[in-house]
């Protein structure tokens, strides 16, 4: 509770100008995501797999009676399936008008970020570009910004 | 939304209701009903529309439904008669009137002169001399301000004999009054109306209705004119208009904002009911008080404006009021505390002197002697008012009850609510969908918790715990009740949608040049809201594709010695927990050779495959089939069917068709009663659990004891009582790993609506249980196989099979791997 009083505090003081973050992170790396977009962070407590879908789609959980689907961010990097435990954390977003869960490794830390430190991401790999809406440093460390829309996009099976 | 954005949607929302009404209406008149009531209701229908577009400025609307409704006023009079003609050109007129308030909708100007074709003809027919447009001013009530207890104007007869407005001003009034009998007899002729004998004028004449006015002043916020409901008044039934102006102010002190009026009116006429009153107001509800008396009773505030204030010399009514024997008014008027300062003495006085049959109900208290009974009603004041009124009168009572005891007068007072407020009017409420959903979502998941709760009951519970096994089943009923009494909130009649039909049939008749009629069935079928909101596309699509591509032409039809108007029958019937709507026609049926050709060309089907006729029909709701080489405006852009089956499938339902040729097509959608609960049988398939509607399962077999067979595909067959039926295992369905054995496993034989059967095979069959859909959807994407999914007691998420997506995906996969 108090991180996110703290937040509150942060808003008034970064203005239009700043962006929060949920910090993450998948093995070492982290990343994040925009703070309005999370609705909620939990433990992950297992889902029910989907046939036929790709294997970063990790199944489906209940969420107070509504069914949101869970991505593996680290599968969805081509980094291999998580073998997720109860430490691992499921953060639910709203995309859109659709609530989603990723599944990290763990939630690290609230960041306000002036717009203008966002980096683009640097020509190369087309997946980071997909992926990653831009770079920010933090503490001098590299976090980089998920695209949510393309996390979700492309998860059928013949995509 | 601002405030006038949300009562424009109410409008809306009433428009639409109305436009249904409309429908109905001029179908059973054309079906040739002759119920006055019918064209009175449409009347009402185009006066409630024409009302609302007049508040927003919706003018073209305005015009429209106003020459509209002058046509439907000389029908109602009977100066024209409703023929065949004139009642084509009403049902064409409300088509354009819903035209009309579908462009005002989305804020669409329509072209200049829209409709203009129907207005010139309302006017040959309404005036076929050529003569002035009625002017809609023409018909207002004539306003004659009478004031009462004017000598002169109440000696003058002839006033009254069409008297509708008096105003009651109580300076006058005193004056008039004064103390003497003759003054009082002038007095009377002042209520007196139109001279009809014995009967006391003002409401409690037993044959007018009579009904309180009192504007708030969001009345005039609004700008509405009190004298616009006095005018519709009038239609209902022969008005009398009493204005109550004793509260206008000195000018000085004048807010023209301000409502200082009120008034009583009666209303005498055989078919005035209160809804029909209330109706008149409906535009003005929340802004002003209304309260409406049946004939024979008048409310204590009814009679306080109209006689009220004057005080205990106000007796002066009473000679025209037989039941009331000079002597007891005296006394009343004697007896009445001079003190008293508020109405209601001098209303319980006169209620009582005036025979107004107050105690209409027994009061169990008061001994039931004529003298009594007189006593109580001269005693009849509401409980909130104080004593004083009463005073003379409770030596009369013998035995006050116990709510006599609070103040002796009042044991008949229990009685004045029963009189006045009889038969609360409110049968229907206007409850937001969304309050509704939400009571039906808390009631799934009741369900869900008492259904995990009775699972965890096992044997030796049962023994040792009795009394909550009990209450456990108790609950259970309990539960399944009010799920069924929160399904029946939301169940509506098909008929909201069947009404939207016969426009579209007619349109597309004119359209094609085909004769066509359509008929309709059991249009009262109740089904969930949400289902019928998904019928409509469905249904549109279906009717088109009747008329468009089922019923021919007049020539092939004469040719193939069918009658000339073709037909289209649209019924829905319930069956089982299943509802099935059916459009039928008797048209050419389904060109078969032409279907599977193009089928062919479409790579929908494989070149080398052979389907069953059935097979075949169903092939229309392939996505992006369409059989008639040009596309025509109706239908034939290829999209029509598909959108059937994927809407019907969305929400749980199946279609099928059946197509005799030269003979008509059949189509049947199956829907389930109800989207929120499912009775289902719960499997698991590689230790994930997954749940298949009981509806589609035949019998489950264990797969040890099961006969197969193998195609040369690699696929089996299971060989079950004579008959092949296609498998399709889940797990390799659904590429996962499962452990268990071949023999261990189990077959559901599953059938949907008109399909063959299939055989699917699980792992597990865990038991029955009833489920509360979950759309998978919402927030992720349709799965191949999957209906959508539940949630089970303990919390997991079960994802629900769809046994006909099985089936065609299945052939879909072996057409696109043939191809």
């Amino acid at each position: 509770m108090e991180a996110i009083e703290l937040n509150e505090n942060d808003l008034e003081v970064g203005g239009a100008n700043s962006i929060q973050l949920i910090a993450f992170s998948i093995g070492e790396q982290a990343y994040g995501v925009e703070i309005t977009t999370v609705r909620e962070i939990r433990a992950w407590n297992g889902a029910t797999p989907l046939p036929n879908t790709r294997e970063f789609v990790r199944g489906v959980v209940n969420l107070r009676g509504t069914i949101v689907p869970i991505f593996d961010l680290r599968a969805r990097f081509g980094a291999g399936v998580t073998e997720a435990t109860k430490t691992h954390v499921v953060v639910v977003l709203a995309v859109g008008e659709k609530w989603i869960g990723i599944l990290v490794d763990a939630v690290s830390d609230i960041l306000t970020v002036q717009k203008s430190d966002i980096h683009a991401v640097p020509e190369g790999e087309n997946m980071d570009s997909e992926l990653l809406n831009g770079i920010v440093t933090h503490d001098s460390r590299m976090v980089g910004l998920i695209d949510l829309e393309a996390v979700v996009g492309q998860t059928g099976e013949d995509s | 939304m601002s405030e006038l954005d949300e009562f424009k949607a109410t409008y809306f929302d009433e428009c639409s209701e109305l436009l249904a009404e409309l429908e109905e209406q001029f179908l059973a008149i054309e079906a040739g009903d002759k119920d006055p009531e019918r064209l009175h209701a449409v009347f009402r229908a185009i006066h409630s529309i024409k009302g609302g577009a007049g508040a927003f400025g919706f003018t073209g609307l305005v015009k429209f439904a106003h020459s509209f409704e002058t046509l439907l006023d000389f029908v109602r009079d009977g100066r024209i008669e409703l023929d065949p003609k004139v009642l084509t050109l009403c049902i064409r007129s409300s088509d354009l009137v819903a035209d009309f308030v579908s462009a005002a909708q989305d804020g669409r100007e329509l072209e200049d002169g829209y409709g203009g074709e129907q207005k010139a003809e309302f006017e040959a027919l309404c005036n076929p001399d050529g003569a002035e447009e009625e002017d809609p001013e023409d018909f207002d009530i004539e306003f004659t301000p009478v004031m009462v207890g004017g000598a002169d104007l109440a000696e003058d007869e002839d006033v009254f004999e069409n008297p509708p407005l008096n105003l009651i001003a109580d300076g006058d009034l005193d004056a008039a009054l004064g103390d003497a009998e003759d003054d009082l007899a002038n007095a009377d002729v002042v209520f007196a109306g139109d001279g009809t004998d014995g009967a006391p004028e003002f409401g409690a004449a037993a044959d007018a209705w009579t009904l309180t006015f009192t504007p708030l002043p969001a009345l005039f916020e609004r700008a509405n004119d009190p004298l616009l409901l006095f005018r519709e008044l009038s239609i209902v039934g022969d008005s009398q208009v009493n204005a109550d102006i004793r509260e206008i102010p000195e000018l000085n002190d004048f807010e023209p904002f301000q409502p200082y009026c009120q008034w009583v009116i009666t209303l005498k006429g055989d078919d005035v009911t209160e809804e029909r009153i209330r109706e008149v107001f409906e535009f003005v509800e929340g802004d002003c008080e209304i309260e409406v008396t049946p004939p024979g009773v008048l409310s204590e505030r009814q009679t306080s404006i109209l006689v009220g204030e004057i005080g205990p010399a106000d007796g002066a009514p009473a000679p025209k009021s037989p039941p009331a024997p000079k002597q007891e008014l005296d006394d009343v008027v004697d007896t009445a505390a001079p003190e008293a300062s508020d109405d209601a003495p001098s209303f319980a006085d006169l209620a009582g002197a005036l025979g107004v049959d107050m105690a209409a109900e027994p009061v169990p208290e008061v001994e039931p002697s004529a003298e009594e009974v007189a006593a109580a009603k001269a005693a009849a004041a509401p409980k909130e008012e104080p004593v004083v009124a009463a005073a003379p009168v409770p030596e009369k009572i013998e035995t006050p009850g116990p709510e006599a005891s609070k103040g002796p007068a009042f044991g008949s007072a229990t009685a004045k609510p029963k009189a006045t407020d009889s038969k609360p009017p409110v049968q229907s409420i206007r409850v937001d969908l969304d309050k509704v959903d939400r009571v039906v979502n808390m009631v799934g998941e009741l369900v869900i918790t008492q259904s995990m709760l009775t699972q965890q009951m096992d044997e030796t519970l049962r023994d040792k715990y009795q009394e909550l096994v009990r209450g456990i089943e108790v609950l259970a009923q309990t539960t399944r009740g009010l799920q069924d009494s929160v399904m029946a909130i939301r169940a509506q009649p098909v008929k909201s949608v069947f009404s939207r039909m016969p426009r579209l049939v007619r349109e597309l008749a004119s359209k094609t040049g085909k004769k066509i009629k359509l008929e309709m069935v059991g249009e009262n079928t109740e089904i969930d809201k949400t289902v019928i909101e998904q019928l409509s596309d469905p249904l549109t699509h279906m009717i088109r594709n009747s008329a468009d591509h089922g019923i021919e032409d007049a020539e092939k039809r004469a040719s193939r010695r069918k009658p000339e108007t073709g037909t289209i029958t649209l019924s829905a019937e319930q069956a089982g927990g299943n509802i099935l709507i059916i459009v039928e026609d008797d048209g050419g049926g389904i060109n078969r050779e032409r279907v599977l050709a193009l089928a062919k060309e479409k790579g929908v089907v494989a070149p080398d495959q052979t389907p069953t006729d059935e097979q075949i029909d169903n092939l229309i709701f392939a996505p992006g089939f369409s059989t008639v080489t040009e596309v025509s405006d109706l239908s034939g852009r290829g999209v029509g069917m598909d959108v059937v089956l994927s809407n019907i499938k969305k929400i749980g339902g199946s279609v099928h068709v059946r197509s005799n040729p030269g003979r008509g097509t059949r189509m049947t959608l199956r829907l389930p009663l109800t989207l929120a609960v499912l009775d289902v049988m719960l499997v698991s398939v590689a230790g994930c659990p997954y749940v298949v509607p009981l509806s589609s399962i035949v019998e489950t077999i264990q797969a040890g004891r099961a006969e197969f067979g193998k195609v040369p595909s690699g696929s089996r067959l299971l060989q079950i009582r004579g008959e092949y039926v296609p498998v399709v295992d889940l797990a390799t369905r659904f590429a996962m790993h499962t452990d268990a054995e071949e023999k261990d496993r189990f077959v559901v034989l599953c059938e949907a609506e008109g399909t063959n059967k299939l055989a699917i095979i699980v792992d597990e069959i865990i038991g029955q249980q009833q489920v509360v859909i979950k759309s998978s959807e919402e927030n992720y994407e349709r799965i191949d196989g999957i209906a959508g999914g539940t949630i089970l007691g303990d919390g997991q998420v079960a994802l629900i099979v769809d046994v006909q997506g099985l089936k065609t995906s299945r052939v879909n996969h072996r057409s696109s791997a043939a191809a």
